[in-house]
């Protein structure tokens, strides 16, 4: 019994740890993904400055490890951004999803110095978003580190 | 590129009469219209503006901004030669076009091969030891464009192929040629007179074949270009030779002899068109 008991809370002390860890695994990869597609922007904007290369080129041109390694770039190549951003690839915070949506709406619906001044405003809020997101990780790095193992123990502690 | 809805109603509007489209008419709040041959046909159904805006968007591609200049200078070329003039509300700043929007009408220009259309020309050309340059006028829309694409392909083919650079300031004379082997260097979206002073210097051309001579510009470029022995052929808009050698811009032209040869064109009720050669001594 004591045996078992042991290994129980074993098991649960592991997976609290592991929830913790994946947690602040994905706000990470949140953080990450912001960071990447505000690069993804700031492309567009200098491509559309000097080229006015058409949207389906400068997808097809734009590389990016992190996006490419989610399979984000793949869908963005063959099926706009609207698509990609619809196939799930990428974890997103909600307020950089809004910021996307209405940024592929938007885009290639205009005249050069419109959609530069869009890319603009949205690098600008996408960075607003990293910063907030980074300051919010920040903030709870230690929730998401302590907080499930020392729930777990709690947990064991009460069942012994 | 059409609305499922608008383009339903242009395939029956041809079904129920044979012929080829020419061109499309799309205008907010009116009916579509398509041009067969010489005609134009109501198809019967009033465009929508999101269904206008579908059109523009899908003639740029998605990315308007691309063709910015274009759409200032009230067309948008898609690929395939596909030409569409759109007009719309400008937004003017110290007296020039700083952007285009409320498109409201669409014409799209279907382009068309015609083998065979240049063939009296060339021959006249050749006649004359290719030594001419020439002048294609004629009403819009009847086939200038048409008639120096086959031209082209005339001059800058076969085993005397001559060198031939295509100044293609709206991308329509290399349209539906670009598989051709073609002894020809296309200066693509290039304002007209720059593009025919950079063929001039750079390509070495034999010939060089530019549309619509439109400005003083242009007139200047094309005179400077042929005194450097390049032979010119370009088009203008004209009903009759004496209107073509009346126009400003190339009235200077055709004072001094520097156009001896002037191909008119002009379309039967079928839509078939014919060419009417002239050439001075």
């Amino acid at each position: 019994m004591t045996a078992v008991a042991a290994a129980g809370s074993a098991v649960l002390l592991a997976s609290s740890l592991f929830l913790g860890y994946s947690t602040l695994r994905v706000k990470n990869a949140v953080i990450r993904n912001t960071r990447s597609l505000a690069d993804l922007v700031r492309f567009i904007r200098s491509d559309i400055t000097y080229f006015l290369t058409p949207l389906d080129g400068l997808f097809a041109a734009f590389a990016d490890e992190n996006l490419e390694k989610e399979g984000f770039s793949a869908v963005l190549r063959a099926n706009g951004l609207a698509a990609a951003l619809d196939s799930g690839t990428l974890v997103l915070s909600p307020g950089t999803e809004k910021i996307m949506r209405e940024f592929a709406a938007a885009i290639g619906k205009g005249l050069r110095d419109g959609e530069i001044n869009l890319c603009d405003c949205t690098v600008e809020r996408l960075t607003a978003e990293e910063e907030r997101l980074r300051e919010e990780l920040e903030k709870r790095r230690d929730v998401y580190r302590f907080v499930p193992p020392l729930g777990a123990l709690f947990l064991i502690l009460c069942l012994m | 590129m059409l609305p499922v809805r608008l383009a339903k109603a242009a395939v029956k509007t041809v079904a129920l009469r044979s012929g080829r489209i020419n061109e499309i008419r799309i205008r907010t709040g009116r009916p579509l219209f398509v041009t067969m041959g010489n005609e134009s046909v109501s198809c019967g159904v009033i465009c929508r503006p999101d269904e206008t805006a579908y059109v523009l968007d899908k003639l740029c591609g998605g990315s308007m901004y691309s063709h910015g200049d274009t759409i200032r200078e009230g067309f948008v070329s898609a690929p395939g030669g596909i030409r569409a003039g759109i007009c719309g509300r400008a937004v003017t700043r110290d007296g020039r076009i700083d952007a285009v929007t409320d498109v409201t009408s669409i014409m799209i220009r279907i382009p068309q091969r015609a083998p065979g259309a240049a063939d009296s020309l060339f021959d006249l050309l050749g006649s004359r030891g290719f030594c001419d340059n020439a002048l294609v006028y004629s009403l819009p829309g009847v086939g200038k464009t048409t008639l120096l694409r086959e031209l082209i392909c005339l001059l800058a083919s076969g085993g005397s192929a001559r060198r031939v650079a295509v100044v293609d300031t709206r991308f329509e004379l290399g349209a539906g040629i670009e598989d051709e082997p073609l002894n020809a260097d296309f200066l693509l979206g290039y304002p007209r007179g720059k593009g025919i002073e950079i063929a001039t210097r750079t390509m070495a051309p034999q010939f060089i074949v530019c549309d619509e001579i439109a400005s003083s510009d242009d007139a200047r470029a094309v005179e400077e270009a042929a005194s450097s022995g390049v032979r010119i052929i370009a088009s203008i808009h004209a009903g009759t030779i004496d209107e073509a050698r009346a126009s400003p811009f190339a009235s200077r032209l055709t004072d001094n002899g520097f156009f001896t040869v002037f191909a008119g064109l002009s379309r039967d009720g079928d839509g078939r068109y014919s060419a009417e050669l002239t050439a001075d001594p």
